[in-house]
């Protein structure tokens, strides 16, 4: 009971800030002047998806994997559109996020995972808390969702259902933004 | 009688706080359906006990166990499965990275208690001293009736220590303190 109260809190919390952060993206892609150059004109479009893919998974979020997504869509939104204001058409920065929960900030540093008896291995961002953790052969501090009530890391949820858990949040593929705007929420 | 029928059967913590019974030649389903648990126990342990001081052993070995049991190469690596989900249990109950090695005679009766001079002469063992559970410490001879076997590239059925490989070198722990790891060295996956 208490578990889950404290997990309503977060969520909440979380909740607002997404809020608070999506109001502030778009606030700042309303202000940008259209860049000359078509490079930069097409990280601002870039920048465009991710605000209303965001906007999308903040409508639909039913729990804490949705809305640390929404996180990590304004991030990408937020480096493409200062891309193409830098008027340097750069490669958007990328997710720099830990990839076992998005919302431990960034900071994040490489680190080869392999889960205990598994022989595949992973390459992922993690932050020093969850390198520290696997160095140590401990469990990383997965962000969860509920299946079945039980709490499952968002990564172990079957990829059809989960566009967090066929991407990594954006560290296997770099087409979270589309993957969303066509397909979420699930069928 | 040999003393290997007094000990008790499976049961939870089989093998881990005290020996127990075990087929001298188990069939692959034997081993599965007692080998299944005991890694069920180990993975449902290891989250709650990070604090422990055996945690990085039992880590290792649930790792390793796991490991050989989606892959066995032989019958042996399930057997070898079974001793590493029991040293993983052991290091967390005892709180210690250097859990008790298994009986040599049958690694399947689980912990050692203590060590056994060899005696037989029928049976030509490769040590003059080898950990023994508690009911094979006892026993007043090596018999087969105590003695895991396993068939040699002939078919033959022999004492696992006489078919050259990793299991009859190492006795599956009771002549390799770090089994977990030297064992994960060999699956080469880290």
């Amino acid at each position: 009971m208490a578990l889950g109260l404290a997990r309503q809190a977060r969520e909440q919390t979380a909740r607002e800030e997404a809020q608070r952060q999506l109001l502030k993206l778009g606030k700042l892609l309303e202000n940008s002047a259209v860049p000359l150059a078509a490079a930069d004109q097409s990280l601002l479009s870039r920048a465009l998806d991710a605000y209303e893919a965001a906007a999308k998974v903040l409508d639909h979020a039913h729990d804490l994997a949705d809305i640390a997504g929404v996180f990590v869509l304004i991030r990408m939104g937020r480096d493409a559109a200062a891309a193409a204001e830098s008027g340097r058409a750069q490669k958007p920065a990328t997710i720099d996020l830990c990839f076992f929960d998005p919302l431990h900030g960034i900071s994040a540093r490489h680190v080869r995972w392999r889960p205990l008896g598994q022989r595949e291995a992973l390459v992922v961002r993690a932050c020093a808390e969850c390198a520290d953790r696997i160095r140590q052969r401990r469990q990383p501090d997965a962000l969860t969702c509920q299946i079945h009530g039980h709490d499952v890391p968002y990564y172990e949820v079957d990829p059809r259902h989960s566009v967090w858990a066929a991407t990594g949040y954006g560290q296997f593929t770099d087409d979270l933004i589309e993957r969303v705007l066509t397909g979420f929420p699930p069928a | 009688m040999a003393a290997v029928l007094v000990l008790p059967a499976w049961g939870k913590h089989a093998g881990v706080s005290h020996a127990v019974r075990a087929p001298t030649e188990p069939t692959e389903r034997w081993l599965r359906r007692h080998g299944d648990p005991q890694l069920r126990a180990l993975a449902g342990a290891l989250p709650s006990e990070a604090d422990n001081p055996g945690y990085r052993r039992a880590a290792d070995a649930y790792d390793a166990a796991a490991l050989l049991a989606d892959r066995p190469q032989e019958l042996l690596d399930l057997v070898a499965s079974i001793v590493l989900s029991r040293d993983g249990l052991m290091a967390i109950a005892k709180r210690t990275s250097r859990p008790r090695p298994p009986c040599f005679l049958n690694p399947l009766h689980g912990c050692s208690s203590g060590i056994r001079r060899w005696r037989s002469v029928l049976i030509h063992c490769p040590h003059a001293d080898v950990p023994a559970c508690s009911g094979c410490a006892s026993a007043s001879y090596e018999s087969d009736r105590l003695i895991l076997r396993a068939l040699d590239y002939e078919g033959r059925s022999r004492p696992y220590f006489h078919i050259a490989g990793y299991w009859a070198r190492t006795g599956f722990g009771a002549f390799e303190p770090d089994l977990p790891q030297r064992v994960l060295e060999r699956l080469k996956v880290d």
